[in-house]
């Protein structure tokens, strides 16, 4: 008699998360550095997390964008136990709805998303510093019918004054679901947040009441929580950070490209 | 009737376990006095923290669907009612009102319950830090039957029908006698991946789903409830249905006692490898002629031809989630045994140059000294016996001597800094060399433990691709 794992084997629970990252020539300098830095500390925090407490096998994929697209990891999604972080150069365009297309191809079964049953609503999570040179509303249009899309958690940052929080907003499908910072610092931190969020709220088995959302998620890591973590006492700050002598602001420094 | 089996087991989540979190499914499963009626019900309370009563929610859920299935059917156990029972429940649409009055019943007797055990033990300041975004709604009195959210599954067996009931996620899967297995319990399609409907939904009475499966016209052998726990603990439904299936061969070659002590074993195994999740089974079994209804031959043939389909699909998955840090790590080496190659080329270079550059510089302070001689010499001859013109000569050839150890020490001087800085590369060199080795028996270790990982999921995939090649009907699934 075979035992259980003989019935062909028993596979975790997959929460699969999409990176969707501008690297665009705009992004050249401290921010592709901070960027950098960000993905390859969030990849450990999650490691952290995971080895301690998830109960998901947490896949990664990573969508880079700039005058082309490419992923990360081309053959599928990466176990996190596999997934390496390796720095990547900025420079080129911002076709954001070339982006939008390639994340459609492959959020389906025969693309990355390989569990039948035994699967979390996927997280996105999509990061520009600025305005799309492409027209992406029609592969906004098509992305939208992508069922595996529309109920994923998806969360956006718009990094800059110059990003376009209005496309962020429509791609995420709501605007309560956008982090908008002109601080570097600030967003390396909520980037790490959001993902470390994510897993755990999915974590969580719950009603179609309580869905977990993208929106939950920004309030959550937002200081939700009365501790105000980040320091902000309120949003405008989120924005100024003016006496925060740690954290770097667009629009000061040419180095950062953003004047 | 046949000989009945029925059982349940729950089990407390590995991630539970490890999170401190206390077991939130129940399950229950029993007969009536007359052996004819027979019950399994579990209920899956809800992992969110905002809902801290869940598995009170679950436990309260699973015996109150106990009692009302068993009331249902014991109110027509009467014979003159028993005909008409059944000839109603074979009318869709009296089947449709009995089964709403039949999960009314149970919902209005859940929500009973709910508010009964609240006003007995209201929420305290502890649990209301646990809310959350519902802190405010619970400490206003609103919304208390989040607090048990649970879902639910029961069956009860009867001579002639199967009535099943479910809220919520989990699979009921029921093995007819004429070979064939489905899930009988129309699906909702909003119960996907973590999200579920609920007892505590608003719209509950609308969305509990329910059915009936006439036993005189389609026998059924077996009927299994499993929480979320199971199913997740499975790549697809074919999976989940060969568990089920497995259940019914245990029985048949291990008997009642050794049945029980395999999910006495199993299910923590399950919910350790699997979902991680609590894991709740139950089920209600015809064990008469089991032996005619199973070929245990053709059903493990079944499961072999899925494991090696699933495990071929998992050796893909892995490799390709390997592939590309297999790559790198492997770069990563060949850069730092590069390295180090070089540092190798470079000492062999400094060796040569430190055996030209010792002799050069003991020659030239050969020479200096040489020079050093010659000079004392010429100081010696007496200035006031010379002519005039040997006068001349002689401080000429002074000023020539001057010129050439002026040359000499600087030449001296010069060969000295090259040899400080050969000495300043040597220890340059070999500082970073040895940093090298250290980095190189890094990254050695580092590849050759992943690359073997990484050949041993290849040398599976190979031996499972021969093995489905083998078997065209395995190969055709490939």
């Amino acid at each position: 008699m075979p035992r259980t794992e003989e019935l062909g084997g028993i596979p975790r629970k997959q929460l699969n998360i999409f990176y969707v990252l501008d690297t665009s020539g705009s992004m050249d300098g401290v921010p592709i550095a901070t960027l950098n830095r960000t993905m390859s500390e969030t990849i450990s925090s999650v490691k952290q997390l995971v080895e301690k407490t998830a109960d998901a096998l947490v896949k990664i994929s990573v969508l880079l964008f700039n005058s082309s697209c490419q992923w990360v990891q081309p053959k599928g999604a990466e176990r996190l136990e596999d997934f390496i972080w390796e720095d990547v150069k900025a420079g080129g365009m911002t076709e954001m709805g070339l982006a939008l297309k390639e994340l459609n191809s492959k959020m389906s079964r025969k693309g990355f998303i390989e569990s039948d049953i035994g699967s979390y609503l996927p997280v996105i999570i999509i990061m520009t510093d600025g305005r799309p040179t492409d027209e992406p509303d029609e592969a906004l249009e098509e992305i939208k019918k992508n069922k595996w899309f529309t109920k994923a958690v998806k969360i956006g940052f718009a990094l800059g004054p110059c990003a376009d929080v209005n496309l962020l907003e429509k791609i995420v499908q709501d605007s309560e679901a956008v982090i908008k910072t002109d601080s570097l610092e600030t967003f390396a931190r909520l980037f790490k947040k959001a993902t470390v969020n994510s897993i755990v709220m999915q974590g969580q088995s719950r009603t179609t009441a309580d869905v977990v959302t993208g929106k939950g998620i920004v309030n959550e890591i937002m200081g939700g929580d009365g501790d105000d973590p980040y320091g902000f006492s309120d949003d405008d700050d989120l924005f100024g950070l003016g006496d925060d002598s740690d954290v770097f602001e667009f629009g000061d420094d040419s180095e950062y490209g953003y004047d | 009737m046949g000989d009945i089996y029925h059982f349940h087991k729950t089990v407390i989540g590995y991630n539970h376990i490890r999170s401190g979190i206390r077991c939130e499914d129940s399950s229950a499963s029993g007969s009536d006095e007359t052996g004819e009626i027979h019950i399994a019900v579990v209920a899956d309370g809800h992992g969110d923290p905002s809902c801290f009563r869940s598995k009170e929610g679950a436990d309260m859920a699973v015996g109150i669907t106990v009692d009302t299935l068993l009331e249902f059917a014991q109110s027509f156990q009467d014979e003159g009612e028993k005909g008409h029972f059944y000839e109603q429940l074979s009318v869709a649409k009296n089947r449709e009102l009995m089964l709403r009055r039949l999960t009314d019943t149970i919902i209005s007797k859940w929500y009973a319950g709910v508010e009964n055990d609240y006003r007995n033990h209201p929420l305290s300041e502890e649990e209301l830090k646990e809310a959350g975004n519902y802190e405010d709604v619970y400490r206003s009195g609103k919304k208390i039957e989040h607090v048990y959210g649970t879902t639910l599954i029961g069956a009860l067996w009867m001579p002639e029908y199967l009535i099943l009931v479910q809220q919520g996620d989990g699979t009921c899967q029921v093995f007819y006698e004429n070979g064939t297995a489905g899930c009988p319990i129309p699906k909702d399609d909003r119960c996907e991946q973590n999200i579920t409907t609920s007892m505590c939904s608003e719209d509950v009475v609308q969305g509990i789903r329910s059915c009936a499966i006439d036993l005189r016209k389609n026998m059924v052998r077996a009927c299994y409830l499993g929480s979320d726990g199971v199913e997740d603990s499975y790549r697809d439904e074919e999976g989940l249905e060969n568990f089920y299936r497995q259940l019914l061969c245990r029985l048949l070659e291990n008997g009642r006692e050794g049945f029980e002590d395999f999910l006495f074993k199993e299910m923590p195994f399950l919910t350790k490898n699997g979902s991680g999740d609590d894991v709740s089974i139950a089920g209600i079994v015809n064990l008469s002629g089991l032996s005619r209804y199973l070929d245990l031959h053709q059903f493990y043939g079944k499961i072999k031809l899925y494991s090696l389909k699933a495990e071929y699909k998992d050796c893909c998955e892995a490799l390709i989630s390997m592939e590309r840090k297999h790559e790198r790590l492997l770069g990563n080496w060949n850069r730092v045994k590069a390295e180090i190659e070089h540092f190798d080329k470079k000492e062999i270079q400094l060796n040569i140059q430190e055996k030209e550059i010792y002799p050069k510089l003991g020659r030239m302070i050969d020479s200096f000294g040489k020079i050093e001689r010659q000079g004392m010499e010429t100081s010696k001859k007496s200035w006031i016996t010379l002519s005039p013109k040997a006068k001349g000569r002689e401080t000429q050839e002074k000023g020539s001597q001057n010129q050439k150890k002026e040359q000499a020490r600087d030449d001296i001087y010069k060969q000295c800094l090259q040899v400080v800085r050969l000495i300043e590369d040597r220890k340059e060199n070999e500082k970073k060399r040895n940093a090298g080795y250290g980095k190189r028996e890094n990254a050695q270790a580092e590849y050759e433990e992943y690359d073997a990982e990484y050949k041993k999921k290849q040398r599976k995939k190979e031996e499972l691709e021969r093995c489905l090649e083998r078997n065209p009907a395995i190969g055709d699934g490939k």
